[in-house]
């Protein structure tokens, strides 16, 4: 089961729309409804690297495979375009009719830039990696901060995920009130190199799914907006 | 229950990335994982790792055979001259016209596959035919290998620290130590 650290409420984003329909917004107030429309729940992932794209790769093949149709949306390559590019390039994927988006990006200023009300950091369990995290936290937390999970990656086993977790978590909490959501881990003995069919890997990956569908950690029916005239 | 299947065109160059980088265990093999969803270049190839841990360049360009094996051609060499490795990378040319004389390169060049892709809608959801051109010579890359017994472990960040905000004294002092 998904837990926060913190047990009170998540903060109120400003991305929460009043109907429970997440928002993109682009730029400052007044915003107008654009023609872009895309059903589809949206889950960013912020990677460490993009050596970890194989993880979002795999949890998209297996929430399909569990009849969740999913699709990878990837918009690194559109970092230099400006955010209505892309908008109208995430509400044309979602066009096709799947159930979920996966967005991987590298960049925590294109996810600050975007101001998504949902992120998940992939974060390597050592504490190089953990401090980060907590930098790229900081920096999304600049604006409205986001509901943010957290995967923790190759650890040696749970307890040490757990404290590298507790660590980060703590930190943020403490120092900039942003409760963070645990998500799961992937052992340090599932690699891209484990193959689809291991069952090791399977069986992670799919703790991660649940606890992303059952805490609903995604941005709902994506709605772009965009600033009048 | 009534269903419909149509096809189409491939569509744009980005929507034909995101289908065939879902599409990635079809081209480059079970186990394969995408390293860089677009690398540098003229129509920004997408570079793979198969199970073996060796590079694939899946080149693309929808209407145009001829300039997703360029575009493939100049990624490859790019990427040996950057990132040497035991083994050329294999590159992969996707498009929706057929390649004049194809057997006639894949028979010469034996790291290439080409596939010509077609697009159906079945009830609203998209999906990708992928058609693997033949020759008549065996291919030697879909060979099981065995998977190997050492696991890299993944790189380190590649995330610019410059453009991330700084830490406070109290913030440095608590990331100190686990």
């Amino acid at each position: 089961m998904s837990t926060h650290l913190n047990p009170m409420q998540p903060q109120q984003t400003d991305s929460a729309s009043p109907t429970g329909t997440a928002r993109i917004g682009l730029t400052d107030k007044p915003q107008t409804r654009s023609t872009y429309r895309a059903d589809g729940k949206l889950i960013p992932f912020l990677l460490d690297s993009a050596e970890q794209s194989w993880i979002t790769h795999d949890l998209c093949k297996l929430l399909t495979r569990r009849n969740h149709s999913s699709i990878l949306c990837h918009v690194d390559e559109l970092a230099s375009t400006t955010e209505a590019q892309i908008f109208e390039h995430l509400a044309r994927q979602g066009a096709s009719g799947y159930e979920y988006r996966l967005l991987p990006v590298t960049s925590p200023q294109l996810i600050k830039r975007l101001r998504l009300s949902h992120v998940v950091l992939l974060v390597p369990a050592n504490l190089d990696a953990i401090c980060l995290a907590y930098q790229r936290i900081k920096l999304l937390a600049e604006e409205t901060t986001p509901e943010i999970g957290i995967v923790m990656v190759g650890p040696r086993d749970q307890h040490a995920a757990w404290r590298y977790f507790r660590k980060l978590a703590v930190g943020t909490l403490r120092y900039l009130d942003i409760p963070l959501l645990n998500l799961g881990f992937l052992p340090n003995q599932i690699t891209p190199q484990c193959g689809p069919a291991d069952h090791h890997r399977d069986n992670f990956l799919t703790r991660i799914s649940e606890r992303l569908l059952r805490s609903e950690f995604h941005t709902g029916n994506l709605e772009v907006y965009r600033k009048s005239g | 229950m009534k269903s419909s299947v149509t096809s189409s065109d491939p569509g744009d160059l980005e929507e034909l990335r995101t289908l065939l980088i879902n599409s990635a265990e079809k081209l480059a093999g079970p186990g394969a994982f995408i390293l860089k969803p677009g690398l540098p270049g003229d129509g920004s190839p997408i570079l793979m790792h198969n199970a073996e841990h060796q590079p694939v360049v899946i080149s693309f360009d929808p209407g145009n055979g001829e300039t997703a094996l360029i575009n493939g051609l100049r990624a490859v060499e790019r990427l040996t001259a950057t990132r040497p490795e035991p083994q050329p990378a294999r590159l992969v040319v996707v498009s929706q016209t057929l390649l004049p004389a194809s057997t006639t390169i894949l028979a010469n060049c034996s790291r290439l596959q080409l596939y010509v892709v077609r697009r159906q809608e079945i009830n609203d959801t998209t999906r990708l035919w992928l058609d693997r051109v033949q020759t008549d010579t065996p291919d030697e890359s879909a060979a099981e290998q065995p998977l190997p017994e050492d696991r890299p472990t993944l790189a380190k960040s590649s995330i610019d620290a410059d453009s991330l905000p700084a830490l406070s004294e109290e913030e440095a002092s608590y990331f100190r130590q686990l």
